[in-house]
């Protein structure tokens, strides 16, 4: 049991410029400290509202962003820091999916080229018939097949096959990591079901990780094993989802579970009406943990430092709550 | 699910085929006919002057003795290649200046955007004229359409660089990037097609530019008035009072000419970049 | 359906249309988006229109909402609104105009799902509200006009300094609300939301329909809420009409409809849905909508529908009627009147 099969991020913090020149910095991502194992298939949802910084955070992992400070390590490199063929072999390990399939692809381009490109230059395997062959077989993975997709351009299908053949594209290198950006959110209801269903078999089928970032918990919770809750770029919660779910430590999580609408009318009356929080640029300046405007137990101390990860009953949580638990 | 426009449908459709025809039509009198003529119609006083159309000269006849018939083409030639010749350097210089400032560094997309920005804030028909009048002597057709691409690239510049730019933003990018595409082919299988698009209407618009300027040059007389071009004829025709003394037709060949020439290429690009498009046109919602 | 009672204000009765759609300029395909609907909508209620993305539901609320222009087109049916003087408008015999100034704003108010779609990226904040007072010919006092604004914008929670803002300095959640403030400001009778929330995350999902919610309770206007999501009807409808390739399949009072779906489609729909907490498996459907341009013969849900009989692939079925406000599009329910 290797302990570098893991995928590390450590200490991320990401600055964006605002203002008139953009000289005017706000953290979009501070200090952001996970762990995923490598070594069994899960997925890993991170969840958040816009601006929570989670979009941010996957194209750090994607290698197309830098961070300013901290790094991600994968079986412990610096995936910033590869050079030659192991940037190839990163790509090759880490595929992602994209939120809006129509999107993910040039509506000039004909959908099986991104095929072809991936497997002779991340694959490089050459030779018509065995290309083809590798194609095929990715099809069927998602229940469809070359057949149906040769000479085809990307508005020629539906919005579901669209996005299956995204995931498909995806798998082609078999890769580890898999990065879904909001893969279904926009999808209909009855199709949602259906991928993600196809993403549950897919990982136990291809011994992945996926790491899943969403808005939506109820998604989350069908899918997911672990969930990290990131709120205006901080983390605020990580652990295994049940338990996070059952049991929210941090206050914001439970506000967060408590605004998911039920698909069950019977259920109304129990959500009460909720007043918006207006300041929201501000609350990314705070030097402390982000939430503390919002925070029925805010003290002094929480607008003035962030709280370290805490490990209560392991789930790890930011929260001067916890300070009497063991720190981490 | 969708519609695909398929190449047969275009090539055979009304819309395009008429103004094909028009531009190859018109393109073979300008530059074919000219060459089977045995004297120069620029020269003048080979014709009675002052003839209105007849059977004998169906375009009629100038009071310096030209025989419109023989001219306009010339006329067209020239004003066609000038304005060819403009477009062409400046979609090169403006390309490579806008695609390059969009693909490269802060430090250098700055230098690239000032030169452009000061290209744009040149006045370019009084400039333009100025050049002419004072070198009009050792000026040839070639060289006019040279000196005007020099001028008028700035904008261009600009849209190629919003365009790259923005293209560069797009979700299908990282998807190339993890089909392992490098950049430089990321640009060419991704971004040219989109490219594509606004070059064939650059090409065209800079062509109207410029035709536009050579004849406002021409008609001030900043211009080498022994050559032949629809500017320098409409010159002419003023300066000898065509209108007052009701020789209409000296003015209205070559303008009519010019203005079919310009119509059938602009409709023939529209029904291109109608063709091209149909893919990215994901329609009812 | 389309009978009159007292507390009706907008009557639809066998509307039919769709888009023409023109392919290079020489192929011509009908997209027939709305297919022989018919629905009405009381006084004070809350009236959902459920499907998934190409049923129809949003050309339905363009036909509704009056924004009639080519290429949409009606083929035939009537809408008829009661205004609030109590006189009655056939709004797909007026013109485009007539709508526009008559309509808009005073009587149905339409909020889209993408509020960069309804601003002007180029004004303030300030200056849109004052121009849609100005169009209405309401000549307000300027300073009048920010007052009110500037109450507006507090009630739903919106710095005051937000009427001097450009639009895109605002974020998603923000402007949402700035363009319910806007579409609200005449206290229109009908409130045509369409998406309201698909484009933004889960709280502030919460916050925009808690302000619909509140300004309902206020105003007792009727709000026709038009969403894909189904737990946006669950948690603010009073009824609900389920929306399959341009029909109306079912319409029913909330609770009983997701109680006891009664349209295949409709059970279908309600079993895919993801409880919180729930792990256990969800069917999704298999196949696809069709094809608008070339719908299915009779009903156009029997490729896709495990029930199917033969009629349902001759005959388009009718509307039943099964007890007080409830229909169904089905042949399964023909004998059950």
């Amino acid at each position: 049991m290797s302990s570098d099969n893991k995928l590390t991020i450590e200490n991320v913090t990401k600055l964006y410029g605002y203002g008139l020149l953009g000289l005017k910095k706000f953290k979009a991502l501070d200090d952001v400290t996970m762990s995923i194992d490598l070594e069994k298939p899960k997925i890993v949802v991170i969840a958040g509202e816009t601006g929570s910084g989670k979009t941010t955070l996957l194209r750090i992992i994607m290698g197309v962003v830098k961070p300013e400070y901290g790094r991600i390590l994968y079986k412990g490199r610096n995936i910033h820091k590869l050079r030659g063929s192991m940037v190839r072999w990163y790509r090759r390990e880490v595929q992602p999916v994209f939120q809006d399939p129509y999107e993910a692809f040039n509506p000039l381009r004909k959908v099986d080229s991104y095929f072809y490109d991936t497997v002779y230059n991340i694959l490089e395997i050459r030779g018509r018939d065995e290309v083809e062959r590798r194609i095929d077989e990715t099809l069927k993975f998602v229940g469809l097949s070359l057949d149906r997709v040769a000479g085809k351009y990307p508005h020629e299908f539906s919005g579901g096959e669209l996005q299956r053949i995204a995931i498909a594209r995806a798998l082609l290198t078999h890769p580890k990591i898999l990065l879904a950006d909001e893969p279904v959110s926009m999808l209909d209801a009855t199709l949602r079901a259906s991928i993600l269903n196809l993403l549950s078999d897919l990982k136990e089928k291809l011994n992945m990780v996926i790491v899943y970032v969403t808005h939506d918990l109820a998604t989350a919770y069908y899918i997911g094993d672990y969930i990290s809750i990131l709120y205006r770029g901080t983390l605020v919660e990580y652990g295994s989802i049940t338990k996070v779910y059952q049991e929210p430590k941090h206050p914001y999580t439970n506000a967060l579970l408590e605004s998911i609408l039920e698909p069950d009318p019977i259920l109304r009356e129990k959500y009460p009406l909720i007043k918006p929080s207006a300041i929201e640029i501000k609350e990314f300046l705070i030097p402390g943990c982000r939430y503390a405007n919002r925070c029925p137990y805010a003290k002094d101390i929480c607008w003035h430092k962030l709280p370290p990860f805490i490990e209560v009953n392991s789930t790890y949580v930011r929260c001067w709550k916890y300070l009497d638990y063991q720190e981490k | 699910m969708a519609y695909v426009y398929r190449f047969k449908e275009l090539v055979l459709k009304p819309g395009f085929l008429v103004p094909l025809f028009i531009f190859i039509g018109l393109t073979i009198y300008a530059f074919v006919y000219p060459q089977t003529l045995a004297i120069n119609p620029g020269r003048w006083y080979y014709a009675p002057s002052a003839q209105p159309p007849s059977s004998k000269y169906p375009f009629g006849t100038t009071s310096t003795g030209q025989d419109l018939f023989l001219l306009t083409p010339l006329a067209l030639r020239n004003t066609i290649i000038i304005s060819f010749v403009a477009a062409l350097i400046s979609v090169l210089i403006a390309w490579g200046i806008g695609s390059i400032a969009a693909l490269s560094s802060q430090a250098v997309r700055t230098v690239l955007l000032t030169l452009t920005d000061i290209i744009c804030v040149i006045p370019g028909l009084p400039l333009l004229m100025t050049i002419f009048y004072i070198w009009r002597d050792s000026l040839t057709i070639l060289l006019i359409g040279v000196i005007m691409g020099l001028i008028g690239w700035g904008f261009t510049a600009r849209a190629v660089y919003s365009i790259i730019y923005s293209l560069r933003q797009r979700t299908f990018v990282l998807t190339s990037y993890f089909s392992g595409l490098a950049m430089y082919k990321i640009v060419l299988k991704d971004f040219i097609p989109y490219l594509l698009r606004y070059l064939m209407i650059n090409i065209v618009g800079t062509m109207t530019w410029a035709i536009g300027n050579e004849v406002t040059a021409s008609i001030f007389g900043a211009m080498k008035m022994e050559e032949v071009t629809i500017g320098t004829t409409i010159h002419w025709a003023m300066y000898y009072q065509a209108i007052l003394l009701g020789l209409w037709w000296w003015l209205a060949m070559p303008i009519i000419f010019l203005i079919i020439f310009v119509l059938s290429l602009y409709m023939l690009m529209v029904e291109i970049d109608k063709y091209v498009f149909a893919r990215a046109r994901v329609t009812w919602g | 359906m389309g009978v009159k009672l007292v507390s009706d204000i907008l009557i639809v009765n066998n509307l039919d249309g769709g888009y023409e759609v023109f392919i290079g300029g020489k192929r011509r395909v009908f997209v027939h988006a709305v297919d022989n609907v018919s629905i009405t909508l009381q006084n004070n209620e809350v009236l959902g229109i459920a499907g998934e993305s190409g049923c129809g539901k949003s050309t339905l609320a363009k036909m509704i909402y009056g924004a009639i222009v080519p290429p949409l087109v009606v083929r035939s049916g009537s809408i008829k609104l009661y205004t609030k003087n109590g006189s009655f408008v056939e709004m797909n015999k007026l013109s485009i105009d007539e709508v526009r100034k008559k309509i808009w704003w005073v009587e149905i108010s339409y909020i889209p799902q993408n509020s960069m779609n309804v601003l002007n990226p180029l004004k303030r904040i300030k200056d849109q509200f004052v121009n849609v007072f100005k169009y209405h010919d309401m000549d307000a006092d300027k300073k009048e006009i920010m007052k009110y604004l500037k109450d507006t914008l507090t009630s739903l929670s919106l710095p005051p300094d937000v009427v001097n803002a450009y639009p895109h300095q605002l974020s998603g959640g923000m402007r949402q609300r700035v363009v319910i403030a806007l579409s609200l400001l005449f206290n229109p009778r009908i409130v045509i939301a369409d998406e309201p929330t698909t484009a933004v995350d889960v709280v502030t999902q919460r916050v925009i329909l808690s302000l619909i919610k509140e300004w309902r309770e206020k105003n007792k206007s009727s709000l026709i809420l038009i969403s894909h999501d189904m737990s946006v009807h669950a948690y603010m409808d009073n009824r609900v009409a389920i929306m399959y390739a341009g029909n109306i399949v079912e319409i029913g009072e909330v609770f009983e409809l997701f109680k006891e779906p009664l349209h295949p489609y409709t059970k279908a729909l309600i079993e895919s849905l993801i409880r919180k907490g729930d792990k256990s498996l969800r069917k999704g459907l298999t196949g696809l909508p069709p094809d608008l341009t070339n719908p299915p013969p009779g009903c156009r849900f029997h490729p896709r529908c495990p029930f199917a009989m033969d009629i349902c692939r001759r005959e388009e079925p009718q509307a039943i009627s099964l007890g007080r406000d409830r229909y169904v599009k089905c042949w399964l329910y023909a004998n059950k009147r």
